[in-house]
């Protein structure tokens, strides 16, 4: 079943029987329902508290719907028609690496041709026979340049069948005539305006022919060429026209057959299924047998085709889930705070109406019948929270893919809003389900009372031991933490390797507090899972665990429980330090002692407040402390993702450049201005960890370095294969031993606290990975993972290993260091080149610059989430509102006797002010320190070995945390204040007759 | 005891608005209360005895008339200044003892002293002392939910005398007792009336509690119907 159909028949069902409930037991439901409205007030202020949950799951999901949105939408706008390439094996097209194609024979096309027309091919509506290559381009009037079009030669009759072309008013362009005369050209509005260029303008193309020789290994001599083309059209980026999303260029096929000096071949068949742009991807799999079959028939070179719609639409799917889970994961924070509110409510109702249930049970009323009517109550509150939370969220997420659209705008990226129906109604569902799960448990607990002190509004006597049954249920946690702890050395998890000692301590002190005092029964257990998660050592033993996100929740959910308990349970001690501390200030004492007597009374109240607080606060401190470290990281990024060079360079894999050092001394601009100068050749192949297995096998980009490369790059390492103990060991190894490679940052496994890298494979220093080449399989070893992933990823050996495998490949990945490191030099190198190297279509990066790009953004991102989660404070903020409203009340007669025996209006205020205050800045105060706590391990990934205590309390974001602080304090006094005032101003002789 | 009067009121009035009918709780009171006297102000329910006692020891503001308390004007007071003087000269006993829940038994009786700016160590010794004086030393660790009736009352006496007040005013301070505690009460009230010349008010409808009193003030619809002095035999 559809898993919107299941949920959303999941919450009719459990509404409909609760309704049922309601309809038959008619006095509880009016009970129920006149104590809903009975404080109008209060019940804003929980509805306030109580959509949050459902708000921060509604938002996460829509913010998932809009970038899902935008990414298929950039598909479809890149394919178009397109559903399916054909092509040689190795040449791949979502890797713009290589960009080349092998050619094949012409005759493929034919015969898929003559398929089609027999109908063979019934899931395929087109084909479309190419040659596609990648060009540098040059405007000869304007003198400007583009580094990288795609050149496709067409056939104009067969191209009808992939969609149209439309010119700047929108007429279908006749394709046929457009190309008829040789050497005409259809560009499209991306590269005219790149180069200026107009109709009836002439643009050259510059691209390399290659004569292979009879040397041994043979080298291929490169002749540069160059092509004039007459600008015929301009069309819109739009269909094919916005092919690849990319410069484009149309010719005909048998012109450019020509200029490659490829007569009677192609090295690419466009494939469109039946069905439009969007749903010709759902033929996926039908096309790929019927093409398949065909092609079997067929002997000669090898065809692959590949799945590029349906894959890229996977990817994306898988990408915008990964980031619904980030935003969802997070948002635990905030979910967890509400359901905290949820039960503090219901217990502070079930405290005010205490003497009503008492007299309802009195009077014959069961225990379930107090469950239902609570159930009901609850079940209304629930409705209208998710329904008003549903909006709300949508609301956020709004906010949010719009400052991720100004965030990412400057990079030219749109971001529309879109969100899917079904999402508002998950998101309504899941948070009426939450909320309801939660007052049912809250209902049965606070539906267990004693009449004759419920009725006397005795306080429950407080148990000298614990129960039996409290005991057995801490002996199943213990049992519980050892089974998950030992269940994540097995599974490699190293949430369940944390969690289960967490729960058996808590286990521990639960049975422990039957027999000694339980004040040191839960000190001791709860100081100690503070100790075992902060504590500086790495409990693992060598122990290789994987963590992701789920690690910083549940860390943070214990870490703020264990505080929080050790905290309550020595509270009386915590009073009187202060006390003490305050003794000398005479006249705040009367009202110190007061404000912190109550919150220390109600433990329990007072706890859970404190855990919401805490809760939200660690995790907007976290991202705070992230935030901070990556702005401070620019260094350390640089030495990690650099390896000492300035400057990356990727010439056009058309117009590769051979022996570019030699080809710089010759060029005056250029000459003597570089210390260093290493290159790679680059080729793709589809690869996987042997430990993963064959179905997990990817695309992955192939790196052959030369000799410069491996002995002057500086690239730290994240981890070695035992056996080798610096880095130029690895390098020297990969050189000497063609089954040895090294892989990049993102395919290490033991990544913390972060969403993992989509579409890489994960590997770890020492294991076997396999590369699937022409040849077959072939398996090396992984010698070591370098820490940088921002520049290259993939497989790095030797240019002699990847030549072995997949030919002669020319270096068309460069790594430059300049003489003058100064960074205004390295921009105008980076232009020089550039401008050099204009017929290779070089393209340069100034790698600090893009790492403080990248910096930038990612940090403008944890921004964005600082605020996203500091919307949970919402749930604490209403949580201590209601509180405060409900405290006044309830102390009317004490504020009575208070005022009588001498307490100052300005001291009843300051009271209540002081008593908020007290609370929401220990939770503040709590939530910070485990936040900065937690973070000094996530300070130890960014900057390493060097890493230092001072300096890490040096990077604490010390204003952004006040701010955040500031913030909170300031909403906690809005939401109070106006209660503190209230009580301030009852006048005693009516306080003392107030009877609730 | 001398004749130094503690507290005078003139034309005391006192109308409540509910709604909109007007209730006349006090109709014109005239009183004179001397230092170490004990008054006893009885009556029956609504005939306006806890008004008048909030009138005279200013948690409530009468809507005419004058009350000097030792020679001090209320009426011109602000707030501040009457609470500020409740705080060092006014005691309080309550039908329902009152006691902050929150605090212990010592904390509750030092809370006074705190108001009146003693020292934290010098008041915690003073609100032994006045424990000790009712009998409850050893009960100052424990909170009001674990004291009975007789105690936590005895708990809020200590308070209303820990800062020696000019003059305590209790209201219906025997109305939560069984009938033992309740004269086990009145017996330490008079004792210390009689030992610390301590000024009482106390106001009550049970005449076993009034007529132990030196004065006994009988109210009836917001007015004194009677007054006089009743004989002790005890």
């Amino acid at each position: 079943m559809d898993g919107t159909l299941s949920i959303v028949l999941l919450v009719v069902v459990v509404f409909a029987i609760v309704g049922a409930l309601a309809l038959r037991n008619v006095s509880q439901r009016k009970m129920a329902m006149r104590n809903l409205i009975r404080r109008k007030k209060n019940l804003v202020i929980v509805i306030g508290g109580l959509l949050v949950g459902t708000a921060i799951i509604t938002s996460s999901l829509v913010v998932g719907d809009s970038l899902s949105y935008i990414f298929r939408n950039s598909i479809y706008q890149q394919l178009g028609e397109i559903d399916e390439l054909i092509h040689t094996p190795g040449g791949n097209q979502s890797g713009n690496e290589t960009g080349i194609f092998s050619y094949f024979n012409y005759s493929y096309y034919e015969e898929l041709r003559v398929a089609k027309n027999q109908g063979e091919l019934p899931s395929v509506d087109g084909l479309l026979p190419m040659v596609y290559e990648t060009v540098p381009v040059m405007s000869p009037r304007t003198q400007l340049s583009e580094p990288s079009a795609n050149l496709f030669g067409i056939d104009p009759q067969a191209s009808r069948e992939l969609g149209d072309l439309w010119d700047s008013s929108g007429s279908v362009v006749d394709e046929e005539s457009a190309l008829s005369v040789p050497g005409n050209a259809i560009i499209n509005r991306r590269l005219a305006n790149s180069v200026d260029a107009e109709e009836g303008d002439s643009i050259t193309i510059f691209y390399t022919l290659f004569r292979f020789n009879m040397s041994n290994p043979p080298v291929p001599d490169v002749i540069p060429m160059v092509q004039n083309l007459n600008v015929t059209v301009i069309v819109r980026n739009e269909g094919k026209g916005n092919f690849l999303g990319g410069s484009n260029i149309f010719a005909s096929l048998s012109l450019t057959q020509q200029m490659f000096e490829r007569p009677g071949t192609i090295n690419l068949i466009a494939v469109s299924n039946v069905g439009d742009t969007e749903t010709g991807a759902d033929k996926t799999d039908s096309a790929v047998s019927e093409i398949d079959s065909v092609l079997a028939g067929m002997g000669g070179t090898p065809l692959e085709i590949e799945t590029i719609k349906q894959d890229n639409l996977e990817f994306v799917e898988t990408a915008s889930e990964m980031i619904t889970e980030v935003f969802s994961l997070m948002g635990t924070f905030s979910i967890v705070a509400g359901i905290i509110l949820v039960i503090n409510i219901f217990v502070m109702l079930a405290e005010e109406r205490k003497p009503e249930m008492g007299i309802s049970r009195a009077l014959g009323m069961k225990r379930r019948h107090l469950v239902q009517m609570y159930v009901f109550e609850g079940s209304a509150y629930a409705l209208i929270a998710a329904f008003i939370g549903t909006f709300a969220g949508l609301a956020i997420a709004y906010f949010m893919v719009t400052a991720f659209g100004s965030i990412f705008g400057a990079a030219g990226f749109e971001m529309p809003f879109h969100f899917e129906v079904d999402s508002l109604i998950i998101g309504f569902c899941l948070g009426a389900l939450i909320t309801f799960l939660t007052v049912l448990f809250a209902s049965w607990v606070v539906s267990r009372l004693n009449i004759v002190r419920a009725i006397r509004a005795i306080p429950e006597p407080i148990k000298e031991k614990p129960s039996g049954r409290f005991v057995a249920v801490g002996a199943l946690l213990v049992a519980l933490g050892v089974l998950i702890f030992y269940g994540g050395i097995a599974q490699k998890s190293m949430a369940y390797f944390m969690t289960g000692p967490c729960l058996f301590l808590l286990g521990g002190g639960m049975i422990a507090s039957r027999w000694v005092h339980s004040r040191a029964a839960y000190s001791v257990a709860s100081a100690a899972i503070l100790f075992w998660i902060l504590a500086p050592i790495d409990w693992t033993g060598g122990l290789e665990l994987e963590s992701g996100m789920e690690m910083f929740v549940l860390s943070g959910l214990f870490l703020v429980l264990a505080a929080i308990l050790l905290l309550m349970v020595n509270s009386t001690t915590l009073l009187n330090v202060l006390t003490r501390a305050l003794a000398r200030r005479r006249k705040i004492v009367p009202v110190m002692r007061i404000a912190l007597s109550y919150p220390m009374k109600k433990k329990f109240r007072t706890g859970m407040t404190l855990g919401m607080f805490a809760l939200i606060i660690f995790t907007v401190t976290v991202i705070a402390m992230i935030t901070s470290f990556q702005r401070n990281s620019v260094e350390s990024a640089f030495v990690e993702e650099a390896g000492s060079y300035d400057i990356i360079g990727f010439s056009n894999p058309s117009t590769p450049i051979v022996n570019i050092s030699e080809n710089i001394s010759y060029r005056p601009s250029l000459a003597n201005r570089f210390d260093e100068i290493s290159s790679m050749s680059v080729s793709r192949a589809n690869v996987y960890a042997v430990e993963q297995g064959e179905n997990s096998s990817i695309p992955v980009t192939l790196y052959g370095a030369d000799e410069r490369f491996f002995e002057e790059n500086d690239f730290t390492f994240h981890s070695m294969m035992v056996g080798y103990d610096s880095p130029q060991d690895v390098w020297d190894a990969v050189r000497a031993d063609p089954s040895l490679v090294v892989t990049d940052g993102s395919t290490a496994v033991d990544i913390h606290y972060g969403p993992e890298t989509i579409g890489a494979f994960r590997i770890e220093a020492g294991e076997e990975l396999v590369l699937q080449t022409m040849a077959g399989p072939v398996n090396k070893t992984v010698v070591g993972i370098v820490d940088q992933s921002l520049f290259f990823q993939g497989v790095v050996m030797s240019d002699a290993t990847l030549n072995y495998h997949f030919g002669a490949r020319l270096p068309s990945l460069f790594f430059f260091t300049a003489s003058d490191p100064d960074i205004e030099n390295v921009r105008s190198l980076s232009k020089d080149l550039e401008r050099e190297f204009l017929t290779s279509g070089m393209q340069t990066i100034v790698i600090r610059d893009v790492i403080q790009e990248f910096l930038e953004i990612s940090s403008s991102i944890m921004n964005l989430f600082q605020v996203y989660l500091g919307l949970g404070l919402i749930v604490g903020i209403a949580g201590l509102g209601i509180i405060t409203v409900r405290s006044v009340v309830e102390r009317t007669n004490e504020i009575g006797v208070m005022r009588a025996i001498g307490y100052k209006r300005r001291m009843i205020r300051n009271t209540f002010i002081l008593e908020t205050s007290f609370v929401s800045i220990t939770g503040i105060t709590v939530g910070v320190l485990l936040g900065v706590g937690l973070s000094y391990y996530i300070y130890g990934d960014f900057f390493g070995e060097g890493a230092t205590f001072l300096e890490f309390m040096n990077l604490i974001p010390y204003l952004n945390i006040l701010l955040i602080t500031m913030v909170a304090l300031a909403f906690t006094l809005l939401a109070t204040i106006s209660s503190a005032f209230r009580a301030a101003r009852i006048v005693p002789a009516e306080a003392l007759r107030f009877k609730e | 005891m001398t004749n130094k009067v503690v507290v005078q009121a003139r034309s005391l009035r006192k109308v409540y608005d509910i709604g909109k009918v007007q209730v006349h709780a006090l109709k014109g009171i005239d009183l004179d209360i001397t230092k170490g006297e004990m008054v006893s102000v009885m009556g029956p329910s609504g005939c306006g005895k806890t008004t008048l006692l909030n009138c005279l020891s200013g948690i409530d503001d009468p809507t005419e008339g004058h009350i000097m308390i030792e020679g001090q004007a209320l009426e011109g007071m602000s707030d501040d200044k009457k609470t500020e003087y409740r705080a060092k000269r006014i005691g309080f006993i309550f039908q329902a003892y009152n006691l902050l829940p929150v605090l212990t038994a010592v904390e509750n009786v030092e809370l006074p002293l705190l108001l009146a700016g003693v020292k934290l160590k010098e008041a915690r010794v003073r609100a032994l002392k006045t424990l000790d004086l009712v009998g409850l030393k050893k009960w100052e660790s424990h909170r009001p939910s674990e004291l009975s009736g007789g105690e936590q009352q005895r708990v809020a006496i200590a308070r209303s005398l820990v800062n020696n007040p000019a003059i305590v005013f209790g209201d219906e301070l025997t109305g939560n007792l069984d009938e033992e505690t309740s004269m086990q009460v009145m017996d330490l009230i008079c004792d210390l009336n009689e030992k610390n010349k301590q000024t009482f008010v106390i106001v009550t409808h049970d005449p076993a509690v009034g007529e132990q009193a030196h004065r006994v003030l009988r109210l009836r619809d917001g007015l004194i119907e009677k007054e006089y002095r009743p004989i002790h035999t005890g």
